[in-house]
């Protein structure tokens, strides 16, 4: 059995790393959140709002910062609230003490005001990191590790040199290792490319869910804009760049899924029940930040991002790779990017050496080599709004 | 110049540099003679493609030709229709009448 060195958690899971993370509560905590988290150089997570929310947005918040804070790669937390917020601060803190983690709280017009509650936040951030540092790394099967592959800011060498080695990487870790995939952009992404999702779906039931989603999606789109999807894309972007029809491009974007089959449909946040190909029913995952953190919500320990154009992006409790099949990239935005398919679009190796080269990679972080994301210390979170496109 | 072809059934090829008018993509398979100057990332076609001929890349219908396309030309959306929507619909009506069985 294939095995990393990871920490092991209450809920039975394992984490790649042991964050320390600070979430705010509500927009009026963000600013004493981000100073406590750059003092520490920790992961924190801000809000816009908080307040005032209606009930389906609140829900969506909550989740957001719950599955955060019970995130696998996550020790112990710190919430910050100003203490007249609508967001419930003790129902958030239990929730994440419920998966065995850390959690302390502290409120600003309760906690001595706004300086003391920055002073009193830093000592229990740097007292649970000294916790976290000392906690020893144990064995974890390779089969516990989920991940998810994301298409972000796709150019012409995403299909060709990029999206095909992630696909590769997803069946090893999925079809040879046991382990799991997650896909969060799968309903922006799929009109245009139904058949390459749902010809992959275990069984017919699945495969209709998946496009009942997708169809009710797009009719939503039609609704809310009186337009279709293909009206508006491919981008002109995309087109200067040689992308010629809608399903052209869905299509590119879907070859980084691999070819496992798809065992069901998750909703936002949801766990993955068991090992396999897992398809999220997030409807705002054509936003980088939207689609990683729902990836995160469901408990994506590692995020394969394909990025044709080059982008910083991280994410606050998974962690991010960032690959590029496009060898200009590769070079001149070397500072937050992991790994280069340039050499499959050149002819100097295999889709299928690439793909097990970023495998082997992919271990090496999850051994707790750092991500350039990490060094760069980009640790975006933004938890897709409760809406329909 | 080079060429990649992603599926060895398609009838284009995408340039990985740019070809000018004349040149030759080498695609790995047939070298092509380029009819115009085309793009890195812009498609090349493999093979003449009529007037109404399903595109073909990843072995799957991109788009429909909505002009006569001779070997070499540039393919894109001055003789490339959409037909995505098209193509989603009849997708999902096959696939529920099967009842998912291939």
């Amino acid at each position: 059995m294939d095995t990393i060195m990871g920490y092991k958690r209450a809920d039975g899971r394992f984490g790649i790393r042991n964050y320390v993370i600070a979430i705010s509560l509500v927009q009026c905590s963000n600013s004493a959140t981000v100073k406590i988290a750059s003092a520490c150089d920790i992961p924190y997570i801000t809000i816009d709002t908080g307040c005032g929310q209606f009930k389906d947005d609140a829900d969506r918040s909550n989740l957001g910062m719950i599955c955060a804070g019970i995130h696998p790669n996550v020790y112990g937390v710190l919430l910050l609230s100003l203490g007249c917020q609508w967001t419930d601060a003790s129902y958030i803190a239990k929730e994440i003490e419920k998966a065995g983690k850390k959690v302390y709280h502290l409120c600003i017009q309760k906690d001595g005001g706004y300086k003391v509650t920055i002073e009193k936040g830093i000592k229990i951030v740097e007292d649970m990191k000294a916790e976290a540092a000392s906690q020893k790394k144990e064995e974890c099967p390779v089969s516990g590790l989920v991940i998810s592959t994301y298409p972000g800011g796709s150019d012409w060498t995403s299909t060709l040199s990029c999206n095909p080695v992630l696909g590769e990487t997803a069946d090893i870790l999925v079809k040879e290792k046991g382990g799991s995939k997650i896909t969060s952009c799968g309903v922006r992404g799929t009109p245009g490319c139904e058949r390459n999702i749902v010809d992959y779906a275990k069984d017919y039931e699945v495969g209709c869910e998946i496009l009942s989603i997708v169809e009710e999606y797009r009719h939503d789109v039609f609704k809310m804009t009186g337009q279709t999807i293909q009206e508006v894309n491919p981008t002109p972007g995309n087109k200067a760049g040689g992308i010629t029809t809608l399903c052209e491009k869905a299509i590119g974007n879907t070859r980084l899924q691999g070819t496992a089959p798809i065992q069901g449909v998750l909703k936002i946040g949801d766990k993955v029940p068991y090992p396999g190909s897992w398809f999220v029913d997030n409807r705002m995952g054509g936003n980088d930040v939207y689609a990683t953190t729902s990836d995160a919500m469901s408990g994506a320990h590692i995020i394969l991002f394909s990025t044709g154009r080059g982008t910083n992006l991280g994410n606050a409790v998974a962690t991010v790779i960032k690959i590029t099949g496009n060898p200009n990239t590769y070079e001149k935005m070397n500072e937050f990017i992991d790994y280069s398919g340039g050499p499959v679009l050149m002819g100097e190796k295999t889709v299928k050496e690439a793909g097990r080269e970023l495998y082997d990679l992919m271990i090496e972080v999850a051994n707790g080599k750092q991500t350039k994301a990490e060094i760069i210390g980009d640790y975006s979170y933004v938890t897709p709004p409760f809406g329909k496109i | 110049m080079r060429a990649m072809i992603v599926d060895e059934r398609d009838n284009v090829a995408v340039m990985v540099e740019d070809v000018k008018k004349g040149g030759t993509a080498q695609t790995g398979y047939e070298p092509i003679t380029a009819n115009e100057d085309i793009r890195s990332g812009h498609k090349i076609a493999r093979k003449d493609i009529r007037n109404g001929e399903m595109v073909m890349k990843f072995n799957t219908a991109i788009g429909r030709a909505s002009a006569e396309i001779k070997k070499g030309d540039w393919v894109h959306t001055h003789n490339v229709e959409d037909i995505t929507e098209q193509l989603s619909e009849e997708y999902c009506r096959q696939y529920r009448a099967k009842g998912g069985k291939k």
